[in-house]
């Protein structure tokens, strides 16, 4: 409007000034106001206006920016911005073929804000059975509580964060962290320990590879928006991640282990069973069992006598499964032969402050019997021939008294200076007692005498390591005498290791049964550690087996206790590393019960204590069914109705013709031809196929 | 043609800021979805590590009218 008028009023005032002089007219005062040209002032005005407005906003901007701008950059600052620890994954540890024994995943944990609840009492009816806490402990631990940050549960699955998600509820929040899971559960549990809520390692290798598993936590700055969403403009890097462990451990093997252990210590009421499985070649410890099992996942459950790590750390007397060791330095002196003859005293030998007593009475005999029979006075003979100096160094080098080069936490042992050394220790060291080894100390000594007495560190982790340097225990000459005593040990018809052969290859080994110290009357007990040590094949070892049975209650030897599941382990290793094509049929439980039979069911106790049940309790449920679907060789040839006759035909071509009846034959015999059969040619074939009722008998028997 | 210039130069200052705000939030979301899947997998793995336990694998056989080989049953291949 103002503008539109402008031009006009300039022309009009134009036509005033040329038609009327100002001589000749002079405008009353109100005329003069009216004909005032005013818009110069307006444009002035308008423009001081917009002058002090624009001051105004320079003033604010530069009291913003200047004056308080440090505080408020600060405020903004807090508000946007905030720090975050981020921890990266834990190592994961695997077994030699890279199964996974332990993992971290990520998982929630549900968080409250009591401030921020308004209707506690709905939360609490609404969480609980979610959460699984009953609403009133919930709702306590939400109202008396003055914290503004609690944890509600840590660590849930998936599917009770999911439904806590589907509440949202203010005031309640979830938070990722990493839980660790170990998928094989009960498995090698004790070796491999477990962490903390907070993912620190408490026991086993969890504990002591702390360092390299753990990875540091990070602090990273995160942005977030008006309405708390969280973006990132600064750029940060990703958390260290825990560095992965391969361990030697063969988790089928394991298995093989853990069961046959399982097995007799259940069926002797056994306080414990501990067996370590070595290959010879390397030094790598293939199976770390032992039972009561210890399942790392539920850790809480357990008591310290279940999760201890008892191979590595409760050092026992050994008993006779000491002898070789001790045979092979008498040996190696040259303090006797294989074939120096020994007088066992009848089997009781009392000196001045001793009295010895054998359990086979034997009388003068040679000094491989002596170790095949398990003679202690026959030991106690040799053990005397031999310097108190000597023998204390020899039995450093072999690994007792210090710790192993395994990285766990471990016991030194009991190895007592010579000068602590009287007659009766010489004696009892002799043949195990007096001196206090741990099962890994046993297999690290015999590592060291089955490599022809040089030392060769035990392998866990998959990985070179250097090797302490340590003289060499005995010559390779000494190391295959005491070999070849071990093997008569279990393959000669009077051995005490006969428990342990397998069908099909010979084996060495020698039982123990020590007396335990009774912590009460300070002196030996009825309670006995039974045990044994063998190795196999016994010409060219290729695996070493610790077994040791604690405090077994129907039969004490080593030799019935320990032997069988010696036979058992080493059986179904030698099948499943190829070695051997036969295993052998368990007989750890036959054998027991052909010692003494049970007159009452058995207490249980391990399991008691575990609160496990060995896995093949289990397997008793399981309904056998046939499937149809199974694939089978040969199997869209048809089969025929009745059994064909085989004989004369390749082996292969035998069991295809079989296996199309769904049928798989034992085969007995070398060679590649059938000469008999079972079920009889033209017969039906049988529903079910019982051991022994489906053989083929080859050409070469 | 100064205050043009100066003008223009604030446009893409501000349009580059926002660009930059939007880009982070899908940084934030896609990264956040990379965690997600990589937990899901590592998840995964941890349970087909649960079934190929042999105790696992002894029940599935059972299920099946498998067992362990008698005597004389294993043949290994001459390659």
């Amino acid at each position: 409007m103002f503008g539109k008028k402008k031009p006009e009023e300039k022309k009009r005032g134009a036509e005033y000034v040329t038609e009327q002089p100002a001589s000749e007219q002079k405008p009353s005062l109100f005329s003069r106001i009216a004909r005032r040209d005013w818009s110069r002032f307006r444009i002035v005005i308008g423009a001081m206006l917009f002058c002090f407005l624009w001051m105004v906003l320079w003033m604010r901007a530069v009291y913003l920016q200047v004056i308080v701008g440090s505080d408020l950059a600060q405020r903004a600052q807090e508000q946007h911005e905030f720090t975050e620890q981020v921890q990266g994954r834990r190592g994961i540890l695997t077994d030699r073929n890279g199964q996974v024994m332990a993992r971290s995943v990520e998982a929630q944990s549900i968080y409250a804000s009591p401030g921020k609840i308004a209707d506690k009492r709905k939360v609490a009816n609404a969480l609980g059975p979610i959460l699984q806490i009953e609403p009133k402990v919930l709702y306590e631990r939400l109202t008396k509580t003055k914290r503004h940050f609690i944890w509600l549960k840590r660590k849930v699955d998936d599917m009770t964060a999911a439904n806590v998600a589907n509440l949202n509820i203010p005031g309640i929040g979830r938070k990722t962290e990493y839980t660790r899971v170990y998928p094989f559960k009960h498995m090698a549990g004790q070796l491999l320990g477990f962490v903390n809520t907070d993912g620190k390692g408490l026991e086993g290798l969890e504990r002591s590879l702390e360092s390299r598993l753990q990875s540091p936590a990070v602090e990273h700055v995160v942005r977030r928006d008006a309405k708390g969403k969280r973006f990132t403009l600064i750029g940060h890097d990703q958390p260290k991640q825990g560095e992965d462990i391969k361990l030697t451990l063969d988790m089928h093997i394991q298995y093989i282990a853990e069961e046959a252990l399982a097995k007799a210590v259940k069926t002797y009421d056994a306080r414990w069973g501990g067996a370590l499985i070595v290959e010879i070649k390397s030094g790598d410890i293939l199976a770390w069992a032992q039972y009561p099992f210890f399942n790392p996942n539920s850790y809480s459950e357990y008591g310290t006598l279940i999760y201890r790590n008892r191979l590595a750390q409760d050092a026992l007397e050994p008993g006779s499964t000491f002898k070789p060791l001790v045979m092979a330095l008498a040996l190696q002196d040259r303090k006797i032969t294989p074939d120096t003859l020994i007088n066992c005293e009848g089997g009781r030998w009392s000196g001045k402050n001793f009295s010895i007593r054998d359990t086979s009475i034997q009388g003068t005999i040679s000094a491989s019997r002596v170790l095949r029979y398990s003679s202690n006075i026959g030991m106690a003979k040799i053990g005397l021939s031999i310097g108190k100096k000597r023998y204390y160094n020899y039995l450093r080098n072999l690994g007792f008294g210090q710790r192993t080069q395994v990285p766990v936490a471990e016991s030194r042992g009991i190895l007592r200076t010579p000068k602590d050394w009287s007659q009766v220790d010489t004696i009892a060291t002799s043949f195990g007692q007096s001196i206090s080894v741990t099962g890994l100390q046993m297999a690290q000594a015999y590592l060291t005498l089955l490599n022809d007495g040089v030392y060769k560190p035990l392998r866990l982790i998959d990985e070179d390591i250097v090797a302490d340097i340590r003289p060499r225990a005995c010559s390779a000459q000494t190391a295959a005498q005491v070999k070849a005593m071990m093997r008569d040990v279990v393959e000669a018809k009077d051995g005490t290791g006969r428990h342990a052969r397998i069908p099909g290859i010979e084996v060495g080994g020698k039982t123990g049964t020590a007396q335990k110290a009774d912590r009460r009357s300070k002196t030996y007990g009825s309670k006995r550690l039974a045990s044994f040590v063998g190795f196999l094949p016994a010409s060219n070892p290729e695996f070493l087996i610790v077994v040791m049975v604690d405090e077994p209650t129907r039969n004490q030897f080593g030799g019935v206790v320990s032997a069988p599941v010696f036979s058992e382990i080493g059986g179904k290793v030698m099948a499943y590393t190829g070695h051997m094509a036969q295993p052998v049929i368990p007989k750890t439980v036959a054998k027991a019960e052909e010692a003494e039979p049970a007159k009452s069911k058995p207490k249980l106790r391990p399991l008691k204590l575990a609160g496990l049940s060995p896995p093949w309790e289990q397997v008793v449920e399981v309904r056998v069914k046939k499937v149809a679907e199974m694939d089978l060789p040969g199997k869209l040839a048809k089969a025929s109705k009745r059994v064909p006759d085989v004989k004369g035909k390749s082996l292969r071509n035998a069991v295809e013709l079989f296996a199309r009846a769904g049928v798989v034959p034992e085969v007995k015999g070398s060679g590649n031809l059938v000469v008999r059969q079972l079920p009889a040619p033209g017969s039906q074939w049988p529903e079910k196929c019982p051991e022994g009722a489906c053989v083929l008998w080859l050409s070469e028997t | 043609m100064g205050v043009l210039s100066f003008l223009i130069m604030l446009l893409v200052h501000v349009w580059i800021n926002i660009e930059r705000v939007d880009t982070s939030y899908f940084i934030s979301r896609v990264q956040g979805e990379i965690d997600q899947r990589r937990d899901h997998r590592a998840k995964l793995e941890v349970e087909r590590e649960r079934l190929l336990t042999p105790h696992e694998l002894r029940q599935k056989a059972l299920q099946y009218g498998m067992h362990e080989p008698f005597v004389g049953q294993i043949r290994r291949m001459e390659r």
